[in-house]
């Protein structure tokens, strides 16, 4: 201690300044740095947990049966013309235990003029002439469907309408490079067209069911290519599918 | 020729005095000083447990001590997901209760609507009574796994405002739950953080267990159900019928859900100037916007950070 008096005693008072300044620096450094630490250290806890995802939507046929039993046969086109009414299928979309908002999609081919339309459906019973009938594909149950409420908006996302007389798919479209190489060249009415229900919401979580009527387009043997547009058995076959996805937006 | 410097013990000392200035002395010494400190405080981080207590001392100011438990664990998400995004200087939550913490929830799926539970903590004052706020923030995020390397995509404040907005208002977090009965809601401010201000603690070195509940309430009804209860006003020493939820006690939680419709409905904002009495007498519209929301939240969002910081009030 005499020492660093001694030496002390030896600088000018400008180095005496300095050291003094350099001693209160330090002192200040020792208290406040540690302090500091604390703060910074850890002021927070954190924990991650996981939102689980909705249970998946399923499609099934009538009375909740499995969809192997929902059947797009036996249209009779020219019954269709001639008695004014659709063919008409009911199907169903299972939304799990809770309530949802989902969208529906037909995406089908325009080889038929066939019309496209969609109803809510609700379970009757036999007495109801207009219901709409459904089978399981081993006969052993018959269901009863009336339609609920007005028709459904489809909505094309990719109609063309000045085709042939016809409505199809555009082929410049963001749909059609979505689905289509630059080399490919598909078949005009192999094209899928997108028609959508948004928004539906679930009304009973365990099937909510819709009425699919398929018809013809009258209007279309008037116009463009009447022969091929007219409404005769000898058409081949067209392809739907039927999708149901969540509303996210 | 060799030349001698042959300095005297004086001149010496003034030479290495006029070379290395006590600035710089007192640099070195702080530079140690500052390395020596931190040595020690990050031996105290990595040491953080206390057996003897049975909980570990995971945030602590000068004048208190924020504890977890010990024998709790990090969390079913934390070695995948977790540690992807946790900040450096906070400690993992760990909680027991894998029924009933955010956490550790125990479906291995996550949490859903209808989901409830508590996470806890301990609150030790280092002085007779002290005053703390509790920030708390539920930040989504989603993992991308990309050539087996898995990243965590934070919701953007932007693109993703809705789900945010959905998070502030299904998941609830409360001071008290009584009696099948929530109060003391920790409301979101405009910074979309939680705070639970100026809370007090007294004690020395007495530690208070605190237990803050979250919910996930499954329809808008649990929220909008109304129940009349009669309010005493001391000054008239009379008896006011009010009508309140079922579900919180809190004088003004109508009010909040009123003033924040965008947190718990989908396409429903304030200027629509909703009431919970509309809400009531429109229910499946309603309702539905509420359910519309959670199936924003449950197809956006995997998973959830839940954040606590403390500050002395």
């Amino acid at each position: 201690m005499k020492k660093v008096r001694e030496i002390f005693g030896r600088l000018s008072t400008r180095q005496k300044l300095e050291a003094v300044v350099a001693l209160s620096a330090t002192l200040f450094l020792l208290i406040a740095v540690p302090v500091y630490a604390w703060f910074s250290y850890s002021d927070k806890i954190e924990t991650m947990t996981k939102v689980k995802e909705p249970e998946k939507l399923n499609l099934c046929a009538g009375d909740g049966d499995s969809i192997e039993n929902f059947e797009l046969s036996n249209i009779d086109l020219e019954d269709i013309q001639k008695s004014g009414k659709p063919k008409c299928y009911v199907f169903g979309v299972v939304t799990g235990n809770s309530k949802t908002f989902y969208d529906i999609q037909l995406a089908h081919t325009t080889n038929i003029p066939f019309t496209y339309t969609l109803y809510r459906a609700e379970e009757t019973n036999s007495s109801d002439t207009d219901a709409v009938v459904y089978e399981s594909l081993d006969g052993k149950k018959t269901k009863y469907y009336e339609r609920t409420g007005s028709k459904l908006e489809l909505n094309d996302l990719n109609a063309d309408e000045e085709q042939y007389g016809r409505t199809l798919a555009e082929t410049d479209d963001k749909y059609y490079s979505l689905a289509y190489d630059d080399g490919d060249k598909p078949e005009i009415y192999a094209v899928p067209m997108y028609s959508q229900v948004k928004g539906l919401e679930t009304l009973d979580s365990s099937h909510d069911f819709y009425i699919l009527e398929i018809g013809w387009d009258s209007e279309s043997a008037t116009k463009g290519l009447t022969d091929w547009n007219s409404a005769k058995n000898k058409k081949e076959t067209d392809i739907i599918y039927i999708t149901a996805s969540r509303t996210t937006n | 020729m060799k030349k001698q410097i042959n300095l005297l013990p004086e001149k010496n000392f003034k030479s290495a005095f006029n070379k290395l200035s006590f600035i710089k002395l007192s640099l070195m010494l702080s530079f140690i000083l500052f390395f020596a400190v931190f040595g020690s405080v990050a031996w105290l981080s990595a040491n953080r447990e206390n057996t003897a207590g049975g909980m570990s001392i995971a945030v602590s100011g000068p004048n208190y001590e924020i504890s977890v438990l010990t024998d709790g664990s990090d969390g079913s998400y934390y070695n995948d997901y977790h540690s992807l995004v946790k900040d450096t200087d906070s400690v993992v939550w760990q909680m027991k209760s894998n029924g009933n913490n955010m956490g550790n929830y125990d479906s291995a799926d996550g949490i859903y609507p209808g989901c409830n539970g508590y996470i806890s903590f301990f609150v030790t004052p280092k002085i007779n009574e002290v005053n703390l706020d509790f920030s708390f923030e539920i930040i989504g995020y989603n993992a991308e796994t990309e050539n087996s390397s898995t990243k965590m995509v934070q919701l953007d404040s932007s693109a993703d405002s809705d789900v945010i907005n959905y998070l502030n208002g299904h998941i609830l977090l409360f001071e008290n739950f009584e009696d099948s009965t929530y109060s003391g809601l920790i409301k979101t401010g405009e910074d979309l953080k939680r705070v639970l201000a100026d809370k007090t603690y007294t004690g020395k070195n007495t530690p208070t267990r605190v237990d803050i509940y979250w919910v996930w309430p499954e329809n808008l009804s649990d929220l909008t159900s109304e129940k009349t209860v009669d309010v005493h006003n001391d000054d008239t020493d009379t008896d006011t019928q009010v009508v309140r939820s079922e579900f919180c006690d809190d004088d003004g939680f109508f009010k909040y859900i009123e003033d924040n419709p965008q947190y718990f409905m989908k396409d429903v904002v304030k200027s629509d100037d909703v009431t919970v009495s509309v809400i009531n007498a429109n229910y499946p519209y309603y309702g539905g916007r509420y359910d519309f929301a959670d199936n924003v939240i449950g197809s956006r969002v995997r998973f959830l950070l839940v954040k606590m910081t403390v500050s002395q009030s």
